[in-house]
């Protein structure tokens, strides 16, 4: 017999199953749901963020236009930050929901301004989403495990078995096809829309290569997994979907929660709030120091700056962006801590990957959508460059002491920002 | 009765037959055990880290030394949410929401540093508690005990032995429905030593919350046992009745709630922060910058206040006219920025409601809700949270505002910048930072906790009704 003569004979009894094709049916509209959701997901983001941006640009119009001082134009224009979505993000979603997509940023201290937050209704967040990585990581090793339980014990309970083997020229000739023809199914349905998804969105070719590949490598070990279950002669077909659905619960609902717990255990590490309180403490101590306290922290790490004219016991603009500059580097340590911490966790969630396959799919797969911890974590230092360019701009003129005109503040060009 | 319960022992005897009994009751014990300790460790970790936290923020707060009171107002103070003392039973949204507010004038700022948000990916699993396990591994416990109690009987014909003695299909239905249900009666006890250790306070009335959830529960739990039975009364073979089974679990605890969050965003959509912010600063720009006793925006407070005390400028009030100003300010501001929040609060109830609609097709959601409103950790108890704060934060800065107005005058505020010697006279003794009162949360009453879950209180019961049914409509098929 020729493979691909088996092939057919193999397609031929798939599509006569009803079951099966139900299930992959079921896969297949899941993965076209979420994959829609995922897409009115960002479109909607983007659509916010193209807004956010016009009237950002009307805003600080207007706000240049009213200033009366340089000081006070630092202090009421804002600029606009965002992070847009990747191209991929439609299909992980990943911790953009959680996390702000949108800032903005003005000359203060940006410790008081980088842990604000998006609203977040709780209870939808604590429902979950359903996106692609969801229907990968949860519904596609149950469709693995319902197509392949009783692959072999069915043939056997009706009592085909020994006759299949005396047929068939050998072994491999007879499962691999069966096995094969599955598997490819379970691929295509899962995919078919996600790659429709990744083509509307005009995704980058190597990253879909990726996520398929990693998809296809998820679908592999589940099918391994319930194979080696399935092949233990002593088990019934309803035992093999039992002990199947158990590692599902175990690996997918049971393994991740409890890294969880020792992770939150583990890591307590430096509390946001924590970095919070420092710098607010630290900008307001300002207001009961000498003010030249204040200008010689600001001078030891500005030098370019230290000659400008001393600040006498009146109020100075100058002196007031000093005290919010040197309240985020009082708090600069206590803000790396904290962001250690959560790399620490994140660390400690990648050994929890090792033991669950869900975790581990979903890591790979936000990773490649770049909606992950490490990508909000770029978007953080580019908006705390960009915090650095907006004070930075001010400078000359405040600390020249350059007398205000309208035309001189219209020379302070801030250029937008790019992600 | 006595044949309904000679058939509930009967089940219950062939479960400690049978391994799978035995294997489910292990998972039963542990998961429990395990969820109850950790999430009593977890939620008093929390609880008291927070608890920590407020002290250490109330203490800096009360140390600072005599201020201008405008400065206290830009100073402002911490707050944080306390955890409820239920949480342990269901934490709910408590890793969702932020823990602190920094509460300062002229702003409202959000909770910030929720846990999911620093535990990232994980916290999406889920967390150990009653709740889950309740909720989530229950139903499959009670599956795998279940799914072949009729089934089985028909498998190996014992059923038509057993209606040739004379017993009635009914009694068997209802006695292996018993042996079910009172599985899950046993698996509400880590409740019920959590609910009894708990902190309790008499305005949070842990005692009624704890048996209004265990009976909520053991509806939940009644109409798994419920379609459980039915679904293997009514089919032939054991192997289709889990499959039957297994999917209704996965549609309705893993499938449907996320699908409806989904259409809840999707249908109301939520504005973002900054959108919200630039309403904000577009609504408070016509009110004028209370800082700025000139600003056109207070023109009609300064004629009436100048007539109501018939004086010709604002030098001659017998007040400082800055912090009337500031307090008039204020006044606007929070009324504008509570106008936004309670829209805000409205839309998210809005997407609560639309989430909870999806209850008629899976009784875990209207579960969810009902457990985290009675648990105290639901969407309506961070409003609540924030409401509180805001009304402290409101009350905080209009007690430094009425200190500007009373504890100087106008000149020797406007003077304040000139020497240390001026700025001495516009400050207020610390004493007064140290006797103002601290944040104290009263979480929400049981009776409006009881309120909020009332609704999906409802759709639980016709639940159990439908799935009642579902059972008696089983028995007239049983022998077809």
């Amino acid at each position: 017999m020729k493979l691909s003569h088996r092939l057919r004979q193999e397609f031929i009894f798939l599509s006569k199953s009803r079951a099966a094709l139900a299930v992959l049916l079921t896969l297949f509209f899941a993965s076209a749901l979420s994959v829609t959701l995922g897409l009115s997901y960002v479109a909607q983001e983007r659509m916010q963020i193209a807004e956010l941006i016009e009237r950002d640009t009307q805003e600080r119009a207007f706000k240049r236009g009213q200033a009366v001082d340089f000081g006070g134009a630092a202090y009421d224009v804002f600029h606009a930050a965002w992070n847009e979505p990747s191209t991929l993000a439609f299909a992980a979603v990943g911790q953009r929901d959680l996390n702000p997509t949108m800032m903005r940023i003005r000359a203060l201290a940006i410790e008081g301004q980088i842990y604000e937050t998006d609203s977040v209704n709780p209870e939808l967040a604590l429902a979950g989403r359903f996106d692609f990585s969801f229907v990968v990581a949860y519904l596609l090793p149950l469709i693995v495990i319902f197509l392949f339980y009783d692959l072999i014990s069915s043939e056997r309970e009706s009592g085909r078995l020994n006759l299949l083997t005396v047929s068939a020229s050998s072994a491999r000739l007879l499962w691999l096809p069966r096995i094969a023809l599955r598997v490819s199914g379970v691929l295509l349905a899962a995919l078919l829309p996600f790659w429709l998804g990744a083509v509307l969105e005009e995704s980058a070719l190597g990253a879909v290569t990726g996520l398929s590949l990693t998809v296809a490598l998820h679908c592999l070990l589940w099918t391994a997994l319930v194979l080696f279950i399935a092949s233990r002669p002593a088990l019934r077909s309803e035992s093999i979907a039992a002990a199947s659905v158990g590692c599902w619960l175990l690996l997918t609902l049971v393994v991740p929660i409890a890294g969880k717990t020792y992770i939150e255990s583990s890591v307590s590490g430096a509390q946001g709030a924590e970095v919070a309180l420092v710098q607010r403490e630290a900008v307001n101590g300002a207001w009961d120091l000498p003010k030249v306290v204040t200008m010689d922290a600001f001078y030891a790490s500005h030098p370019e700056w230290a000659d400008s004219e001393p600040v006498g016991e009146e109020w100075h603009w100058k002196w007031y962006y000093a005290f919010q500059q040197v309240g985020d580097e009082t708090a600069a340590q206590l803000a790396r801590d904290y962001r250690q911490s959560m790399l620490a966790r994140d660390t400690l969630t990648a050994s929890v990957a090792l033991l669950s396959p869900a975790v581990a799919v979903q890591r790979a797969l936000e990773s490649l959508a770049e909606t992950n911890l490490q990508a909000n974590l770029r978007f953080e230092d580019e908006v705390r460059r960009y915090h650095e360019t907006i004070r930075r701009a001010y400078y000359p003129v405040l600390f020249r002491e350059v007398p205000f005109s309208e035309a001189r503040l219209a020379q302070i060009e801030i250029p937008a920002f790019d992600g | 009765m006595n044949k309904v319960l000679r058939i509930t022992k009967d089940e219950i005897r062939y479960w400690r037959r049978s391994q799978l009994a035995w294997l489910v009751l292990l998972v039963l014990l542990a998961t429990s055990v395990v969820a109850a300790t950790v999430s009593n460790f977890e939620s008093e970790g929390r609880a008291e880290q927070r608890s920590l936290q407020q002290a250490e923020a109330d203490a800096i707060f009360q140390a600072q030394p005599d201020r201008h009171p405008h400065r206290m107002v830009h100073y402002g103070h911490y707050v944080y949410r306390p955890a409820s003392p239920l949480a342990a039973i269901d934490p709910g949204i408590d890793s969702m929401v932020g823990t602190s507010i920094f509460l300062e004038g002229h702003r409202r700022n959000s909770a910030t540093f929720a846990a999911a948000k620093e535990t990232g990916l994980l916290a999406r699993f889920g967390s150990f508690s009653p709740a889950f396990v309740l909720q989530t591994i229950m139903p499959l416990l009670l599956i795998v005990c279940g799914f072949s109690a009729l089934t089985r009987e028909k498998e190996s014909r014992t059923l038509y032995q057993l209606i040739g003695h004379g017993v009635s299909g009914r009694t068997i239905v209802l006695g292996k429905f018993i042996a079910l249900s009172g599985l899950g009666v046993v698996a509400l006890l880590p409740l019920l030593v959590l609910g009894l250790i708990a902190r309790d306070s008499s305005q949070f009335a842990a005692l009624p919350s704890l048996l209004a959830l265990g009976a909520g529960y053991l509806v939940y739990l009644a109409v798994w046992a419920a379609l459980t039975v039915g679904v293997s009364a009514l089919l032939r073979s054991s192997a289709l009745s889990l499959s039957v089974l297994l999917a209704v679990w996965l549609v309705a605890v893993v499938i449907t709630p996320r699908v409806a969050s989904e259409v809840a965003l999707v249908a109301v959509p939520p504005p973002s922060k900054v959108e919200t912010d630039l309403a904000i600063a577009e609504t408070l720009r016509a009110g004028g910058d209370s800082h700025d006793v000139e600003d056109a925006a207070f023109n009609d407070l300064r004629s009436v206040t100048l007539a109501e005390y018939d004086v010709e400028s604002i030098e001659e009030l017998p007040f400082n006219y800055r912090g009337l100003v500031a307090l008039r300010g204020e006044e606007a501001d929070t009324k504008v920025l509570n106008d936004l929040a309670e829209a805000q609060f409205e839309q998210e109830l809005a997407q609560k409601k639309l989430l909870e609609g999806f209850s008629v097709l899976s009784p875990v959601i209207a579960l969810r809700s009902f457990s985290m409103s009675l648990a105290g950790t639901a969407l309506q108890d961070h409003h609540h949270f924030l409401r509180s704060a805001e009304d402290y934060r409101f009350d905080m800065v209009q007690t430094f505002n009425r200190l500007q107005m009373s504890q100087m005058s106008l000149a020797e505020d406007l003077a304040r910048n000139d020497s240390e010697a001026a700025a001495q006279r516009t400050r207020v003794s610390a004493d007064t930072w140290q006797e103002m009162p601290v944040f104290e949360l009263q979480p929400l009453t049981f009776a409006e906790r009881f309120a909020a879950a009332a609704g999906v209180a409802v759709t639980l019961l016709l639940w159990l009704l439908a799935s009642a049914s579902l059972l008696l409509f089983s028995t007239r098929r049983l022998l077809s």
